[in-house]
């Protein structure tokens, strides 16, 4: 329905030569990467394999086009079509080569890549049923199609900080997310004049946020000059340096709302007085064809029950939508063929993708419902179930995305099963959105469900797979809400909570509006209750099902997680090491069992061994690999200091070793993995001022030797700070300490003040500890 | 110098610290610190002076111990209630610790006292309560060279800065003593008393980390906070070139009291 820009075959071309370059090795993969990723091209999980991201301005596309998107996935080798929650459709599961081949047949029937992925204007949104929906203010999807033409034909579209996504809803519900996207319309109508009332800076993600209102009120005209100035006001202001705070609400947090507003209306000002802002409104005639069908009749409550859940009248009188469900979103290629070759007798515009995954058809004369019905039937699409079970929705989750933590769509069966196992009323529950997500990024867009969860990992002896749940999202141009943070699960009992939740809200429903208002009343209070009947975990020994993540014949690790298509991943797999690192030491605090202690601090070698290893692109995929590839990449390279390799090696060749004498050192070797990053810059690359290594002077000899047995810790210490202060550097202390606390103690503090420690030595009960002062 | 075992014991929080160590507490102990003033903010800066084994410290107060002191003035007791404040503090800093010579000066600030007195320290610790004596203390320094911490608190705020030589002067920032009557004074408006304890302790701190050479004085910068809001800021002012004590051209050349104390407290 777009207008491909003119440029785009030549793109295509510089492409296909960047492929050919990259796999013969003429340029790095981290630039082949960045030009991919943009051509909305990803690689998947298994390395290897690529997807292609087709957009669909407003989740539109014709019956023939999905016929023959279909044709050419099988074409290249894919089975697999996916419908994406930004209303796109990936072709997936193929290799690199071919991806240009599908660029270019993608290019013949009207269909671009370009902007999948990267730092781009991202396909745009609109509310599923504008132009159908008997509630709508108007239809917004001709402006969707308008501000698409225009941004994508324009060169900076595609040279932003970071992704930049926008959506327009049709009513004041704001049932495209407009207020949850970094550019939002919502249709007003003024005196007779169409327009929108703007947002602006709202995003998922980590730190989301909620769009403030930029305008109350623009006419529909002006909607290509409203989106150029917010692009032009993110590529000025946006942070390229650090992708973790790169996306345009962090221009919100660091400037504040009103700088922001008065830098948005300079530049706004600037472009309106230039001149040339006019935007076209294609004038979109959808065909809608009776197609040369005999009416069949169906009779039969499945047909009735069916017609209940999954079709929807119009505003367009004797013509209705229609749901047709893909669990996960996942088309078939040949399901895709057949549907798009039947629905081509009913015209152009009958094929929408949802947000929640799912195909909505549209404009279907209401004596062809039978002949849908049972042509569904038999291609063997599922039209039986509650609309719940399929509109909850997940992103891809470990299955394939390198930075999955858990396996989201695993949770997500698991959850389906015990669903219609239940005895709940399902379909007095089809309203709700539930999302899963299987990392803390947004892709399963929990933040904005009713009930949604996000993939984390949860600890005690060893990893389970785990999730964080929030709940209580709002949906409207007045007062959006983001669903807030309510308690944690395992993955294992993630659909047994769910069922106990419903059951408790559908008690209770007849007291609320909805979810979310049930939320903000006593719900929050039923999950905290809920969630505390599940927070023992047993034991690996007890039950083993709790490390096994949803649908995986391996325990739960996180071994194939690697570097992000989209780099801010990477930044948050750093900081599950970090965080790792933190929690190790704070649990140290609380307890005065050695043993844990010393597990702990294993944990803490490991996180800061591993930490770092994805900026160099390591994926090691055992222990003794991980800690090489740290003493070989960081500590050997002096991006860390050489004194802590002791510690690193002794720690590989035996995990099990009492590492409380160590402790120290321990502290501090994580201390300088997490400086190093926090002095890493753009482009992954460390300030290289790691200490040089140490040398024991030879000439230097033992001036002094202190016994400070029997003196307890800090006093130990303090003396031998005393005796240190005398000498002159290089020279030679030996002091002995009481085994226990002072030599688990003395030592790495000696150290932190940057003395050397030469050895330590065991001699009977007690320790010879040789210092060279710095 | 040599430390007594009692020493390492006594200082031995201090001598672990790494940017203290050994060395800084011998210069702790070598120092000598005047405060200015044996009230709501003199008394916790003297108590922890005497803790951290400044060598020398100097008071100088006036007055006697009033009741309505103690509920700020914490190094003040009931029963020393009309009794000089300097010989009230001077016992609570001796019995804190013994390493501490205490000096007192039970007289008021003024232009014929305050060099010869100032001569003797290294620091100055500024806990009056007037705008007078605070421009006095700053001029003197301004004048000989001397680093001294300025301190005000009134309700629920207080602030602080660091002067030393070269740097930003208080009157760089506040050209002259307010017109009287326009800033209260806590007798009339109050003051929350754990506020005085606050900012004498920042102020103690500065001292310490003058006497040291550690850290970041608060130099060329307002510390500013807020109790009821719980809210430190901090403003940076740079040298005022019209400084009539330490500017281009001062008119400031020599010291004059500008006023009489508004405020007894």
């Amino acid at each position: 329905m777009y207008s491909l820009p003119d440029n785009l075959t030549e793109e295509i071309e510089n492409y296909e030569a960047l492929i050919s370059d990259f796999l013969d090795k003429k340029i790095e993969p981290a630039k082949f990467k960045a030009t991919r990723v943009p051509m909305g091209i990803y690689e998947q999980r298994k390395d290897g394999t690529f997807m292609v991201r087709v957009r669909c301005a407003g989740g539109y596309i014709s019956p023939s086009q999905l016929e023959q998107v279909a044709s050419i996935a099988k074409k290249y080798g894919s089975e697999l079509l996916h419908i994406t929650t930004r209303q796109e459709i990936q072709i997936q599961n193929i290799t690199l080569q071919r991806t240009v081949n599908i660029l270019k047949d993608l290019y013949q029937i009207g269909l671009a890549s370009r902007g999948g992925g990267g730092n781009t204007v991202r396909n745009i949104m609109a509310s599923v049923d504008s132009g159908i929906d008997p509630n709508e203010t108007f239809d917004v999807f001709p402006y969707t199609v308008a501000l698409t033409n225009k941004l994508i034909a324009e060169a900076d579209s595609w040279t932003l900080p970071r992704k930049f996504k926008i959506a327009f809803s049709n009513t004041e519900e704001d049932t495209a997310y407009s207020t949850f996207n970094d550019l939002g319309f919502i249709a007003k109508e003024k005196d007779g004049v169409k327009g929108f009332k703007v947002f602006i800076g709202g995003s998922l993600g980590l730190k989301p946020m909620v769009s403030p209102v930029l305008f109350e009120f623009i006419p529909s005209g002006e909607i290509g000059l409203v989106a150029d100035a917010a692009k032009k006001l993110f590529s000025r202001y946006g942070n390229r340096k650090n992708k973790h705070k790169a996306r345009l609400r962090y221009v919100f947090y660091k400037l504040g709302k009103g700088n922001v507003f008065n830098l948005y209306q300079q530049i706004y000002n600037e472009l309106k007085n230039a001149g040339n802002n006019q935007i076209i409104i294609p004038d979109i005639k959808s065909t809608t064809n009776l197609p040369d069908l005999k009416p069949q009749d169906v009779i039969g409550s499945e047909f009735d029950l069916w017609r209940k859940r999954y079709v929807k009248t119009q505003k367009q009188d004797g013509f209705y939508s229609i749901i047709v469900p893909f669990i996960f979103g996942n088309v078939p290629a040949d399901i895709a063929h057949s549907l798009g070759e039947y629905l081509r007798q009913f015209g152009n515009d009958v094929i929408r993708f949802s947000m929640r995954q799912n195909i909505h058809l549209r404009n279907i004369p209401e004596q062809y419902l039978g002949n849908i019905y049972n042509f569904l039937l038999k291609t063997g699409i599922n039209t039986g179930e509650p609309l719940l079970l399929n509109t909850m929705a997940s992103c891809t989750g470990a299955d394939t995305c390198r930075l999955g933590i858990c396996l989201s769509r695993g949770a997500l069966n698991g959850l389906r099963k015990e669903l219609a196992k239940s005895k709940l009323a399902l379909d007095e529950l089809g309203d709700i959105k539930i999302n899963i997500s299987g990392c803390p990024n947004s892709c399963g867009q929990q933040a904005s469900a009713d009930l949604g969860f996000y993939g984390i990992v949860g600890r005690n002896d060893r990893m389970y797979p785990a999730y964080e749940i929030v709940a209580g999202a709002v949906q409207s141009e007045y007062n959006a809400k983001l669903a807030e943070q309510v308690g944690k699960i395992s993955a294992r009992d993630l659909p047994e909570f769910t069922v106990k939740l419903l059951e408790k809200y559908l008690s209770k429903k007849i007291n609320y509006k909805n979810f979310s208002s049930y939320i903000a009343s006593e719900g929050k209070k039923n999950i905290t209750d809920l969630c505390s009947k599940f927070n023992n975990i047993p034991d690996f020994e007890e039950d083993k099902n709790y490390y096994f993540d949803w649908g995986s014949e391996n325990i739960f690790s996180l071994v194939g997680r690697g570097l992000g298509e989209c780099s801010a991943g990477l930044f948050d797999l750093i900081d599950l090491d970090m965080n790792s690192i933190i929690n190790n030491k704070e649990k140290i605090l609380q307890t005065s069992d050695r043993a844990a202690i010393n597990e702990y601090l294993y944990a803490i070698i490991y996180s800061s061994s591993r930490m770092l290893l994805i900026t160099k692109g390591i994926e090691p995929k055992n222990d003794q690999e991980l800690f090489d590839a740290f003493i070989n990449n960081f500590i050997d390279e002096g991006l860390i200091n050489q004194e802590y390799k002791y510690l690193v090696k002794k720690t590989k060749q035996n995990p099990n070793d009492n590492l409380i004498p160590d402790k120290d050192n321990i502290y501090l070797l994580s201390d300088a993995v997490i400086e190093l990053y926090e002095n890493m810059d753009d482009s992954l690359h460390f300030k290289t001022e790691a200490a040089k290594p140490v040398t024991v002077d030879k000439k230097a000899e033992v001036v002094k030797i202190k016994d400070f047995r029997g003196i307890k810790c800090p006093l130990n210490f303090v003396k031998t700070k005393i005796e240190l202060s005398a000498l002159k550097s290089g020279d030679l202390l030996e002091i002995l300490l009481d085994d226990g606390e002072p030599i688990e103690n003395v030592p790495g503090s000696v150290k932190s003040e940057g003395h050397n420690i030469i050895k330590q030595d065991r001699i009977d009960n007690y320790w010879s500890v040789l210092i060279q002062k710095n | 110098m040599n430390f007594t075992d009692i020493q390492i014991e006594r200082y031995s929080r201090h001598i672990i610290l790494k940017d203290v160590g050994v060395e800084g507490q011998i210069k702790l102990l070598e120092g000598k610190v005047l405060v200015v003033g044996a009230g709501g903010l003199g008394s916790p800066a003297a108590l922890y002076l005497a803790a951290a084994g400044v060598g020398t410290i100097g008071i100088i107060d006036n007055d006697v111990v009033d009741i309505t002191n103690l509920q700020r003035q914490i190094i003040h007791t009931t029963p020393d209630i009309n009794r000089p404040k300097v010989i009230s503090a001077k016992e609570k800093i001796e019995k804190i610790n013994p390493d501490v010579k205490v000096k007192t000066y039970h007289e008021l600030l003024t232009t014929d006292n305050i060099n010869d007195i100032f001569s003797e320290y290294d620091f100055i610790l500024d806990g009056t309560d007037n705008f007078p004596t605070k421009f006095l203390i700053n001029d003197a320094c301004v004048l000989s060279g001397k680093s001294f911490s300025h301190g005000g608190i009134i309700k629920f705020d207080g602030q602080t800065m660091t002067y030393t030589p070269g740097n930003t002067c208080y009157r760089c920032v506040f050209n002259s003593p307010p017109p009287k009557g326009l800033v209260p004074s806590c007798s009339q408006a109050g003051v929350l008393g754990s506020v005085a304890g606050i900012l004498g302790t920042i102020q103690a701190t500065e001292a310490l980390k003058y006497l040291t050479g550690i850290g970041e004085l608060l130099t060329n910068r307002f510390l500013i906070f807020n109790a009821l809001s719980m809210s430190f800021r901090s403003v940076h002012f740079n040298r005022n070139e019209n400084c009539p004590v330490c500017g281009i051209n001062p008119t400031i050349t020599e010291l004059k009291l500008e006023e009489m104390p508004v405020c007894d407290l």
